[in-house]
């Protein structure tokens, strides 16, 4: 059942009108069962890998949490599960040629464009995060074990965030699972905004944008022009960007209408003056997991055996480790590697030039210099997208090979005419949230500047709707 | 030895300025937004954590190091307080 789907928006009234009528130990259990529910209907055998994930990971932590001498033993047992079983179905999945490529992408060579075979659990990916996560926290007594099998099971099953996140840790989600829950007019206006933010975004933006994507130029980058290499790329950049944001604010949306608020995930990604910056702007919830349990310990580890901070392992091993985690957690490919180890290389090289010199914040920079940063991020991350669109390491080479050769050609298939207006759209967007930072701002405008902002936004996914815009699936879910 | 806490403010203004700004004279504020200004960042607080760990003798957990409890040097000096009383 797709987020974006009528059965889906159907589902959600039903789920919502029950839950509504029921007191708060019963809206769990009714939530967990609309949550296998709608999670079987992405595929019969997926509620039994989630129900195992869920049963392992509740009764490690409750070894875990004894003190006892087995308790680091037990830890790993828990950690090494999950990691293997995740990396066993990424395997297994790329084995099978059901990789989830966006886009129209063909998963494997003759199959329907858009094919996707998931072997790979959608959400796995997310949920493990999540319970491993969860065992680390329980290990390190920063929360107890949960005895509350049902919330435990919801923490894990949530059905709005269970496809693509956010990650959601148990030791903040847990208790608002455990807490009095009330949807007020306030939390309401919250999420109806958030929806239909997020259908533009989606609907209007990143799916109008995707249908400028050339078939094939992320496959054949050699067949195409320099001109719409560089025009394609950029295209993906706004495409992939506001696919997930759109479904992160749709979702949020919805469990907003159930009174559990979630994690936003984005923050202007694109106007970020730094990489690191860039990596506190983008998928957060991804990106403040990867911080918390891998870049920090490893920066701390190195620190302590090597006080000096200039010392060429504390600047260059904890950006590396982390980025190709995030990577190789994308998809085992060497795509995804080079793309994560490319963010690596960046952080360090940001990291070497600032280390030492006085620190000023990039606002308090003269404007050329922001702006000149600026336009270098914002040109190095869209090339980094490369080797991400490809998913192979050949093809993202070709691809920027060609993109290099400046071959003359029109970018025929690309209308910069038809292109810029939702990129602007997309930075309007972006720019207002940014100055107000608040990316609910609109709920602070007079009522007259609202009606029409809506109205404006009925009118857009409408007109694209009408001409003929695939509202596909999120990229997202592939993973 | 670890340092005591009363020295514990000056000293992490100390280090703030000379070890992570490299502006000794900065006129750093105790509100001031360390993280959400774009003064400091990861590698920054990892190497405050650290240097935490050896003047103080205080653990902060990583999943602590965020902008909502490390934004400025009231908040910091708070967190190896209330670490410190949890035995960290």
């Amino acid at each position: 059942m797709e987020i974006l789907s009528w059965p889906f928006a159907i589902f959600c009234a039903v789920v919502l009108a029950v839950y509504y009528l029921l007191e708060r130990k019963a809206q769990n259990i009714w939530l967990l069962a609309a949550s296998y529910f709608f999670y079987a209907t992405w595929g019969w055998h997926f509620p039994a890998i989630l129900l195992a994930a869920t049963l392992v990971n509740y009764l490690l932590a409750q070894r875990i949490e004894r003190k006892t001498e087995k308790k680091p033993a037990w830890l790993w047992a828990g950690v090494g599960i999950n990691l293997l079983a995740l990396v066993a179905f990424r395997l297994a999945d790329r084995m099978s040629g059901g990789l989830a490529l966006p886009f129209g992408v063909a998963a494997a060579p003759g199959e329907e464009a858009g094919l996707t075979r998931f072997l790979l659990p959608v959400g796995f990916s997310f949920y493990t995060l999540q319970a491993i996560s969860y065992l680390l926290d329980v290990s390190r007594r920063q929360m107890p074990a949960s005895r509350n099998p049902i919330d435990f099971a919801l923490s894990m099953a949530y059905f709005p965030k269970l496809t693509a996140g956010p990650i959601e840790r148990a030791r903040s989600f847990l208790p608002l699972l455990a807490a009095p829950r009330r949807v007020d007019n306030e939390s309401f206006g919250r999420g109806i905004t958030l929806i239909a933010m997020g259908l533009v975004r989606k609907a209007v933006i990143a799916d109008s944008l995707s249908r400028f994507l050339p078939p094939g130029i992320f496959q054949d980058p050699g067949t195409f022009s320099s001109l719409q290499l560089a025009a394609g790329i950029g295209v993906y950049a706004f495409v992939l960007y506001n696919d997930f944001a759109g479904y992160t604010d749709m979702v949020r949306g919805v469990s907003e209408l159930f009174g559990i608020p979630l994690s936003p995930n984005f923050r202007q990604p694109y106007f970020s003056r730094g990489f690191i910056e860039f990596w506190n702007r983008w998928h957060l919830s991804l990106s403040f997991w990867l911080r918390d349990y891998i870049f920090f310990p490893l920066s701390r580890a190195l620190l302590r055996r090597f006080p000096n901070p200039r010392h060429p392992l504390n600047l260059a091993l904890p950006p590396m480790v982390t980025m190709l985690a995030s990577g190789l957690w994308h998809g085992m490919t060497l795509g995804m590697a080079a793309w994560g180890g490319l963010h690596g290389i960046f952080q360090w090289i940001e990291r070497l030039l600032t280390i030492g010199r006085p620190r000023k914040p990039a606002q308090s920079q003269p404007v050329l210099i922001q702006l000149g940063t600026w336009m270098v991020c914002f040109t190095l991350i869209t090339l980094a997208w490369v080797p991400f669109a490809t998913n192979d390491l050949s093809n993202a080479l070709e691809y920027w090979r060609s993109l290099f050769a400046f071959q003359g050609g029109q970018p025929e298939a690309l209308s910069v005419g038809w292109i810029l207006p939702f990129i602007g759209l997309s930075m309007a967007l972006d720019w207002v949230q940014y100055h107000s930072q608040d990316e609910l701002v609109f709920l602070r405008w007079v009522r007259p500047a609202q009606a029409l902002l809506l109205a404006m936004a009925v009118v857009l996914l409408v007109f694209s709707m009408g001409t003929g815009v695939d509202v596909s699936g999120f990229v997202y879910q592939g993973f | 030895m670890p340092a005591d806490l009363n020295e514990l403010k000056p000293r992490l203004r100390e280090f703030l300025l000379t070890q992570l700004l490299r502006r000794p004279s900065y006129p750093l504020r105790d509100d001031e937004r360390l993280i959400s200004g774009g003064l400091i960042d990861s590698f920054s607080l990892a190497q405050i954590a650290v240097y935490i760990e050896e003047a103080f003798g205080v653990y902060i957990p990583d999943t602590e190091l965020t902008v909502d409890n490390m934004d400025t040097l009231d908040q910091m000096a708070a967190q190896v307080e209330r670490w410190h009383a949890n035995g960290g």
